[in-house]
């Protein structure tokens, strides 16, 4: 059933099983697997069925620290949260990223890969995806394959999700569930707590439109993401003076997203019309993935770098002769009227020439300018306490204190970034393949300085099964309340180059198991 | 704008459409191989060899103290003299510096040229393309 919150009457008090808060990936996964059983589900969400500009106004906030999308673009308010804007891009965390790692303080998960494996295979098909197999040799389709590369670096794949819109393709299902009721236009103000604050006595709900509202509940999870999360926890307060969950001063800590770079550097290739189909969109076998560049783990953990990702984007004319000009300064007598573009052809024919002399193979010469590629490249940083959200000490239009985000990058984040690209110039250049620039401030700008965020909100509810290092423990409950799980990406202590939402998912699967063992 | 990268479009295309074998020969094709000295031959397995010239400026420009064609040959390919260099056959020299070449990625045996990743060997294959073409001379 779905209900409209405005239309209950004032103070009444919803009362269901579990409440789960957030109608997003993670929230509507875990309503969707108590589908037709006997559990009572409310799932409340703060916005309606479409867009709404004041209910978006909710999530406004303050960015401080390295440049941040503003909150109310990096997300969406309403049924369905920010899926109903997720590009789709799908990848399961690598095994190395759930490993502790001595030279990453606070790395790791209380668990292995293998262990969310059933729970990924699950969030596959949640996710409208294909085979769970993220290996570029399986992704072979005849002629189209990974390039023939060793080295630092190895090809891998992310699978494309339609994507999937959760609250259209699974919103009828919801709407017919006997025991589920999303309360729509339902804001969570407060999780209300007695002291010692061992658990969560009801929830304090409002609409924009005035309304209060309550609800009670066994078993509640909290699904609002990565920023909402530790707002919420911080916003409660009443009791738990320094909000709820947050004896140890860790919730909004560690606040992590993936830093990307366009056009970080140059490829050029050998031939033209190299066979990169592998690394744009294309369908195999019904699945559309795309192929993207990783570190090999041996050489990731040896040389202590992050994990990341690099793909490549046709280059635009721009970019090329950038990358040219580059070399154009250095050698300051080139100046016989060459423009970029003449230093580039040398360079072209140079580097085609020597690797002529390896024997290249991927030589489709008809033509065309498609041998200039850029690359686009993400990472991940390490869980660093001072990155953070915090509240800011405007209000929003429900009297709530707004979010403050303060995102850092790591002092190593540009030796990475090089030596990301430096590993994907040897792998390319001993195959004979292609050669690689690497922009710098001085020619297009600095890289760095033009860092974005991903709209990964992860790590402010990190997961550990310490309370002095981790909000929630292995089973994604709150340390020291009983009966408050938390789901979503905020959970994440650790999260390499994947996109979160496959991982949200296949956790959300496995704390809905756990929650149907602790009310059984 | 719009008419400055016309041009530049025009200039790349040109270049990338350039024919593979166009390039300047620096010696006679009826003189026979072996009887040239070793950074002609080394030269020749070049088929642009102005191309290479040109970005071997850049990297001499980077690394002055090989602006010695001795010494750069030395580097080039170590462990040989060049007389023993220039009786290779033809295959074998090619080998040799495609090994070499190849090697110098996988080991992280590169130089940067204004943020482009080169091989050692190669830019320096190239900055013998470029002593060859400025007479020998830095
Ligand atoms: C432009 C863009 C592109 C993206 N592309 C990708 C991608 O390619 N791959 C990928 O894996 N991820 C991607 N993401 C991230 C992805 O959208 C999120 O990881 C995912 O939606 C998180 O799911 P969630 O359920 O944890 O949170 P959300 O989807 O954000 O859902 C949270 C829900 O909680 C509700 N809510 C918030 N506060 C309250 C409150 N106080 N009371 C009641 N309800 C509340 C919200 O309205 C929302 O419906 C992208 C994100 C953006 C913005």
């Amino acid at each position: 059933m779905i209900v409209d919150a405005r239309a209950l009457p004032q103070d009444s008090t919803i009362a269901a099983d579990i409440a789960i808060i957030g109608a997003g990936a993670a929230g509507i996964t875990i309503a969707r697997s108590f589908l037709d059983g006997a559990v009572k589900v409310a799932l409340i969400e703060s916005g309606g069925l479409d867009f709404d500009a004041a209910t978006q106004d909710l999530y406004d906030g303050d960015i401080v620290g390295h440049d941040y999308f503003p909150p109310t673009v990096t997300r969406l308010r309403y049924f369905g949260g920010s899926t109903n804007h997720w590009d789709g891009l799908c990848r399961p965390l690598d095994p190395s990223d759930f490993a502790r790692r001595p030279d990453v303080p606070d790395s790791g998960w209380p668990f292995d890969a293998a262990h969310l494996d059933p729970y990924y295979r699950r969030a596959q098909s949640i996710c409208q995806l294909g085979p769970y197999d993220y290996e570029a040799a399986f992704w072979r389709d005849g002629d189209v394959g990974p390039l023939p590369i060793s080295g630092g670096v190895r090809s891998a794949v992310f699978q494309n999700s339609p994507p999937t819109r959760f609250a259209s393709v699974y919103g009828d299902e919801l709407r017919g569930a006997s025991n589920i009721t999303v309360y729509l236009n339902a804001n969570l103000l407060e999780l209300d707590t007695v002291a010692p604050c061992r658990e969560v006595t009801g929830l304090a709900l409002a609409c924009l439109d005035g309304k209060r509202l309550r609800a009670k509940a066994m078993l509640y999870v909290l699904a609002c993401g990565g920023i909402e999360n530790p707002r919420l926890l911080l916003n409660s307060d009443r009791v738990a003076t320094r909000g709820l969950g947050n004896d140890n001063d860790l919730v909004g800590r560690y606040f992590m997203d993936h830093p990307k770079i366009w056009k970080g550097s140059e490829v050029l290739f050998a031939t033209e019309r190299p066979d990169l189909e592998f690394y744009d969109y294309h369908t195999v076998r019904g699945t559309r993935i795309q192929g993207v560049f990783v570190p090999v783990t041996e050489v990731m953990l040896k040389e202590g770098l992050a994990n990341f990702a690099i793909c490549l984007d046709h280059a635009s004319l721009a970019d090329v002769s950038a990358s040219a000009a580059a070399l154009r300064t250095l050698k300051r007598n080139f100046g016989h009227g060459e423009t970029a573009g003449d230093v580039l052809r040398h360079l072209a024919r140079a580097i085609g020439d020597v690797d002529s002399l390896v024997g290249a193979v991927y030589d489709k010469a008809t033509g065309s300018l498609r041998r200039f590629f850029s690359t686009r490249y993400w990472c991940d940083c390490p869980p660093q306490r001072d990155s953070r959200i915090t509240l800011s000490d405007r209000r929003d239009a429900l009297g709530q204190r707004r979010v403050r985000i303060d995102w850092r990058l790591p002092a190593d984040f540009a030796r990475n970034f090089q030596r990301a690209h430096a590993l994907l110039a040897e792998a390319l250049g001993s195959a004979g393949l292609a050669r690689l620039h690497v922009n710098t401030a001085e020619d297009v700008g600095d890289p760095i300085a033009s860092v974005e965020n991903s709209h990964h909100h992860m790590g402010t509810t990190r997961m550990h099964v310490d309370p002095r290092h981790g909000v929630v423990d292995a089973d994604c409950r709150v340390h020291g309340i009983a009966n408050l799980f938390i789901a979503g990406s905020s959970v994440f202590p650790t999260y390499g180059q994947a996109n979160p939402t496959l991982t949200i998912v296949a956790l959300a699967l496995r704390l809905a198991d756990h929650l149907r063992e602790a009310l059984a | 704008m719009i008419r400055a990268r016309r041009r530049l479009l025009a200039t790349l295309a040109a270049g990338l459409l350039w024919p593979a074998l166009g390039g300047r020969r620096l010696w006679s094709l009826a003189t026979p191989a072996s009887a040239l000295p070793i950074h002609l031959r080394l030269v020749g397995l070049l088929r642009r060899p102005d191309s290479a010239a040109f970005i071997g400026r850049a990297y001499l420009e980077a690394e002055p103290a090989e602006a010695e064609l001795g010494r750069i040959l030395a580097l080039l390919l170590p462990g040989r003299s060049a007389a023993a260099l220039a009786a290779l056959p033809a295959a074998e020299l090619r080998r040799l510096v495609t090994a070499r070449h190849r090697g110098d990625f996988s080991e992280g045996r590169t130089v940067s040229l204004g943020g482009w990743i080169l091989s050692r060997t190669e830019a320096r294959l190239y900055a013998v393309a470029a002593l060859t073409a400025d007479g020998l001379s830095a």
